[in-house]
């Protein structure tokens, strides 16, 4: 494994400064003039400002139209600065420079966030626009930005950074060059450490990322700001490299000029959005004399490939020199050796279980809608590895009391306690760390990654390095993974998936997606499992296996299990206890022989002709 | 026989390089806001370089060579320009630039100009600041604290004591105008009753024109181009707003937004020229206009980039050589007779012109009120 | 006080046409979810049509208006068809994108058409305007309140009694459901369309005749402005779309007289960020919960 990683960041690493050397040399010899090096630099910022914005649009899924206000606030920032600063040495303001800009502009992402984030969809979009648009209004009606005719003067690296304009060019390029791989190469790594899962997680289903322990909110600022702040140094950069600064540059056109280039890149891909800057940059300078219809060719190209092809050129794949290189050599080697370091293993929360003490009770818990009440006296309680079955008709309100314990509603009477604490009003994904773990009706996975992945997700909350352990790839990083690989492949073999660990979770036939889910949320090491609708769209078989699994999940993970279920030869057959419900209220409690015998119970599943009620009875 | 063919047509190619000698050209770059929503103003300014250089060109050129124009769209991006400009001085290797033409390009195209010390003259970027600290930077258009100033003469010599303004926050030469404008009624002793601001793409004005109406100006400044104030003279119309409208040179273009000219005759503006109080070489560039493109230009920036050839043209036979520096000299002590009256420049490389006042008749011709000389 | 009236008055003005333009917004995202970023570029494909028909072909204004809304509605159902039908099952993200490269290409075929130097809205308008003391209103404030007044009216009630218009809210609530229930969605959307791009052309005609001037972007401002009108209103409800519109017109209004008019701009964003933060259905929508 280490192996393989040292052998990666020593090709890439190889082939970044080959291609430094080579560009540095030409430049500062005077073979590339100057307009090839400034499209050059022009290249490298938009590079950095469409592999931002794929952190936004393409890894966290939510479409962002203001991201050049953020740039701007970079530029202007940098801009005053270094301006303010004319004795000292370029190359010291502008370091300063870009970092301030950088950060404010990552402030202002988190002041914007904050409230933009809860929003979502179209809605998310829309206010991103407007304050966009704020920014640009703001900024034209300031003194210190110099208003509608802009920041002008602003000391340009090409030749500001050196006595001769030969050095000064090639000195920008190398920084400009350096500042575009470090970003690059931040947001490639954390996409791939358990924060970018996170982060990937909740485009792919945001109810799941939360009910397996990601705290969304917290990832969805994270991305936003990161995002922020890289457009923030690339308005830097931009700014020292033109010289001056207009409010209109930044408007919304350039929003969606950026935007093309991630959706046209793939959104998820760097490689992609690398790709796709550049062409799209350098593409308008060879064919400048059809600059009129540059603009409808990118329209036009924007809407069909969103009919035809809206996963882009590179859909969410990556292009990895290590994994070519690597094709050649499995031809002949043998698998790697393995870890050459210790791994570590996730931590593992032991919950204090008093005897004959629930570890879940509900105290008189209820919601309302208004003026609807979806489930009021709701007293349930699960005592330690208990397999419970909570059944009624479509309606009674079941999926609303999972809701209920796990955080998505907010009860408006009543309480919960699980293992002696309250849990009311807490998130879902804090409750989730707690100990309560549960599927969905609708099966939730997080389709376009791995199986492996998926668990891992759920793994999350139980490792602790940080994005900058996970952008720098440290020791942490490693054995972090290293553990949780070995977990998540430890699960994946109890569940006899261990070996479509790899395939894609949406190519799963749809009986082991189901198993997955509840895999995915053993994962996080819950005291309870909330199981809603298990057994929904399986056969006989099926339903015989799920019961069996279930048995064994409940013993080999010491889990208390609350099942909703329809299927009652499932209920019947593994449930010890039964809860019915109707109307949102319980109407019976007790094993499974006093339910099927119960006057109100029969009356509840209303229009039952005799066959039927004969089917529901155990044999 | 596709052998042969090949063969013949070889031939015929090197023959061509051997009988024909290269044409020697002197290059000159073009900057310009060819696309996008400001292209009447880029492509004013091109149609009358071009029509310059073409007469030029029919007259043999400058000592037998003939002169090319390589345009660049800026698309009205500063960074787009800055490129536009290196390619045209690196790779087209050009001996000058004409451009650019939005006051923001050609701020990022002389910022690289300043550094190359090519010489560069620009006909219609407006703000003052634009050849500060840049000795081989030129325009041939006044600067927006020029008309400004003339303006607020031209008020006070007509009796005005309260006037108002309004003007558009999200544009440079607008703000610029008004600024300067505000500092000269502080100098003349003028009254400024009511001040209104519209932002950048706004067509309704309404609001703005009612609080200026309340306070009963003797006249509005109104520091716009044509079409938005093609608007506020209409809208000013429908409240009942009745006073002079003055602005600058932008409104000339108004006739191409209005369809009831009537109005027009409240309208006066500073202009570069007037098509009546013209001298020869004004003659003879309306004519060739209309011979060549087939309208009356409307936009003033046409004249001006006319006269931007015209200068470049004589600084470059004056010089004899294609020397930077020389060209540059040669600018510097120029004196030349343009379409828009006697060129020469200052100490700051503007140039120093009058203003002709201009106003229109009910039919929306231009009408020539006076010239106020600076 | 007379200043204030004429203020109200210039804001009921702005806020008609913005609640025209808004109801297309808001019956298009009713019905299919899609914010139609190009709607207030038919806005602009109206008005060339009409500077088309009376310059080039030579009709009386009023042939040309009609024949304009005409070519409006087609314009609508044409990009329906091609552009969004395809990905009506695809993520919303994919609609979004597609609609703002729809908007974009109209913009710029219209910039490559017709070039970008505005032309003169060729419909020549002249009436006397109403005096009551100090206050005057023009002849087109009143037509554009007129218009709209009824055009809403009529919507409402066709929305409202009609079968096409029960169709309408069937396929807004459910379309599966509707789909069942054997109504054509794929028409009942189509009408949608063609019935809201109508509105544009109407709204098209009074606002050129109150600024006539016609170039390739002037649609961009005011479709954003009367999105967030339908947004502020509640987008998806067609008694939202006159709300928000006329409560903008007026807001805009009465910031560019008594507040700031550099900064009326920033003032209609942020009545759209505060909508977006504190009520998102606006006004007089329905919070719709997500289904976990």
């Amino acid at each position: 494994m280490a192996k393989n990683k040292t052998k990666s960041y020593a090709l890439n690493s190889f082939a970044l400064i080959i291609t430094f050397l080579f560009a540095f040399a030409l430049i500062a010899s005077g073979n590339i003039n100057n307009y090839y090096s400034s499209l050059l630099i022009s290249v490298l910022i938009a590079i950095i400002m469409t592999v931002s914005l794929n952190l936004t649009t393409g890894l966290l899924g939510q479409l962002c139209l203001g991201h050049a206000g953020f740039m701007s606030v970079g530029a202007y920032t940098a801009g005053i600065i270094t301006k303010s600063l004319p004795d000292m040495p370029l190359g010291l303001s502008l370091t300063i420079a870009l970092l301030a800009g950088g950060l404010l502009a990552a402030l202002f992402g988190f002041l914007i966030g904050m409230p933009a984030l809860r929003l979502k969809g179209d809605y998310l979009a829309i206010i991103t626009l407007g304050f966009g648009e704020i920014i640009r209004v703001v900024i034209e009606n300031l003194k210190i930005t110099g208003g509608p005719a802009g920041l002008t003067r602003i000391p340009r690296m090409s030749r500001a950074l050196a006595e001769s304009p030969k050095d000064s060019a090639a000195i920008q390029f190398a920084i400009v060059y350096w500042i575009m791989v470090m970003v690059v190469t931040s947001i490639f790594t954390l996409g791939r450490s358990r924060h970018g899962r996170a982060i990937i997680s909740i485009r792919e289903n945001e109810v799941a990322a939360e009910a397996t322990g990601i705290p969304t909110t917290y990832y969805k600022l994270l991305a936003f700001t990161f995002a922020a702040f890289f457009a923030g140094i690339a308005g830097g950069l931009h700014a020292h490299q033109i010289g001056m600064l207009t409010p209109k540059y930044f408007d919304f056109n350039k929003s969606i000029e950026y935007l093309v280039m991630v959706v046209l890149g793939g959104m998820g891909s760097i490689t992609g959005s690398i790709i796709s800057a550049t062409v799209l940059v350098t593409l308008p300078e060879l064919l400048r004399e059809f600059a009129a219809w540059r603009m409808v060719i990118y329209s036009l190209t924007l809407v069909l490939m969103m009919i035809f092809r809206p996963s882009g050129l590179m859909g969410t794949k990556e292009f990895s020199l290590i994994a070519t290189v690597e094709k050649l050599e499995a031809k002949w080697h043998s698998v790697f050796k393995r870890k050459e370091h210790k791994p570590k293993l996730p931590f593992r929360p032991h919950y204090d279980v008093w005897e004959n003490q629930p570890v879940l009770e509900t105290k008189n818990l209820g919601i309302q809608f208004g003026g609807l009440v979806a489930a009021e006296n709701i007293n349930i309680n699960l005592k330690d590895n208990e397999i419970v079955g909570l059944i009624g008709p479509n309606g009674a309100g079941k999926t609303t009391v999972f809701n209920l314990l796990t955080g998505v509603y907010e009860p408006t009477q009543g309480d919960i306690i699980l293992l002696g604490n309250s849990i009311k009003g807490r998130p879902t994904h804090e409750i989730t760390n707690n100990g309560i773990a549960r599927t969905f009706q609708n099966i939730r996975l997080f389709k376009s990654m791995t199986v492996l992945e998926n668990i891992k997700v759920a793994f999350h909350t139980r490792m602790r390095y940080s994005p900058m352990s996970g952008i720098l790839r440290s020791e942490e990083y490693a054995s972090e993974e290293h553990g949780i690989d070995i977990r998540a492949r430890e699960l994946l073999r109890v569940f006899d998936m261990e070996d479509v660990a790899d395939d894609n979770a949406d190519s799963l036939p749809y009986g082991l997606q189901r198993k997955l889910e509840i895999c995915r949320a053993l994962a996080s090491n819950p005291k309870v499992l909330l199981l809603d609708e298990p057994a929904a769209g399986m056969n006989a078989t099926e339903t015989q296996e799920l019961m069996d699994t279930i048995k064994r999940i409940r013993t080999r993970f010491s889990v208390a299990i609350l099942l909703i279920e329809h299927d009652m030869k499932l209920v019947m057959g593994i449930c010890e206890r039964i809860y019915v419900l109707n109307y949102g209220h319980i109407i019976a409690e007790g094993t499974a022989n006093e339910i099927a015998n119960n006057e109100d119970v029969i009356t509840a599943y209303l229009g039952m002709s005799q066959d039927e009620e004969e089917g529901t009875k155990p044999c | 026989m596709k052998k042969l063919f090949l063969i013949l047509l070889s031939i015929a190619m090197l023959t061509t390089l051997i009988v024909v000698p290269a044409e020697e050209v002197i290059k000159i770059g073009g900057i310009g806001v060819l696309t996008g929503p400001y292209a009447t103003y880029g492509v004013a300014v091109k149609n009358g370089a071009d029509l310059f250089f073409e007469e030029l060109n029919n007259a043999g050129g400058i000592d037998g060579k003939k002169v090319e124009i390589i345009w660049v769209d800026s698309q009205g991006d500063p960074a787009i320009g800055q490129q536009a400009y290196y390619r045209l001085v690196e790779n087209d290797e050009v001996v000058a630039i004409l451009g650019a033409v939005l006051t923001g390009v050609t701020n990022a195209v002389a910022d690289a100009a300043a550094e190359d010390g090519i010489p560069m003259v620009s006909p219609s970027a407006t703000a003052y600041e634009v050849t500060t600290g840049r000795p081989n930077v030129f325009r041939t258009c006044f600067i927006d604290p020029f008309q400004s100033v003339m303006i607020a003469r031209y008020m006070k010599s007509k009796n005005y004591k309260n006037v108002a303004a309004l003007y558009d926050t999200g544009d440079d030469y607008s703000t610029g105008l008004y600024e300067t404008f505000v500092n000269e009624c502080k100098e003349l002793g003028l009254n400024i009753v009511a001040t209104e601001a519209a932002a950048f793409a706004d067509v309704d004005f309404k609001a703005q024109l009612t609080n200026i109406k309340n306070a009963n100006p003797e006249a509005l400044f109104l520091p716009y181009y044509g079409a938005p104030a093609a608007h506020i003279v209409k809208q000013a119309d429908e409240i009942g707003l009745d006073i002079p409208f003055i602005g600058a040179d932008g409104i000339s273009s108004i006739t191409d937004s209005i369809t009831d000219f009537s109005l027009l005759t409240n309208v006066i503006y500073s202009d570069h020229f007037n098509n009546d109080a013209a001298g020869e070489v004004a003659v003879k560039f309306l004519k060739g206009y209309e011979e060549k493109y087939g309208e009356v230009p409307t936009v003033s920036f046409s004249a001006t980039a006319y006269d931007t050839a015209l200068v470049l043209t004589e600084a470059i036979k004056k010089a004899g050589t294609e020397d930077y520096a020389a060209i540059v000299d040669a600018i510097k002590n120029m004196e030349v007779e343009g379409v828009t009256g006697i060129i020469t420049f200052d100490d700051h490389n503007d140039p120093i012109k009058s203003a002709f006042f201009t106003t229109f008749d009910a039919d929306g011709n231009k009408v020539f009120l006076e010239r106020v000389d600076p | 006080m007379s200043l204030f009236i004429n203020q109200l008055i210039n804001g009921i003005h702005v806020g008609s046409i913005y609640a025209l333009i808004a109801l297309g917004y808001t019956m298009v995202y009713g019905i299919i979810r899609l914010i139609n970023f190009a709607h207030g570029d038919i806005l602009m494909v109206g008005a060339y049509t009409v500077v088309v028909a009376i310059g080039t072909l030579g009709l009386s204004p009023l042939a040309a208006i009609l024949i304009s809304i005409v070519i409006c509605a087609l314009f609508g159902i044409l990009i329906e068809k091609v552009a969004y039908k395809p990905l009506r099952n695809s993520p919303k993200i994919s609609s979004l994108i597609t609609a703002i490269g729809v908007s974009m290409l109209l913009q710029n075929l219209a910039l490559l058409i017709f070039t970008p130097t505005p032309k003169p809205y060729p419909v020549p308008l002249s009436v006397a305007p109403l005096n009551l003391g100090d206050i005057q209103i023009s002849f087109i404030t009143i037509l554009t309140f007129g218009v709209s007044i009824v055009i809403m009216m009529a919507l409402q009630t066709f929305v409202t009694t009609s079968k096409a218009g029960k169709s309408m809210r069937a396929v807004s609530e459910d379309m599966k459901a509707a789909l069942l229930m054997g109504i054509n969605t794929d028409n009942t959307i189509t009408l949608t369309f063609a019935i809201g791009c109508t509105l544009a052309g109407i709204g098209s005609a009074l606002f050129c005749l109150a600024y006539p001037s016609v170039s390739p972007t002037m649609g961009s401002l005011p479709g954003v402005k009367a999105f967030i009108a339908a947004v502020l209103g509640g987008i998806g409800v067609i008694p939202g779309a006159m709300l928000g519109g006329f409560l903008l017109g007026i807001a805009e209004s009465f910031t560019k007289a008594y507040i700031s008019s550099q900064l009326s701009d920033a003032v209609v964003y942020g009545i759209l960020i505060i909508v977006l933060l504190f009520k998102p259905s606006g006004l007089l929508g329905k919070s719709v919960r997500e289904k976990v």
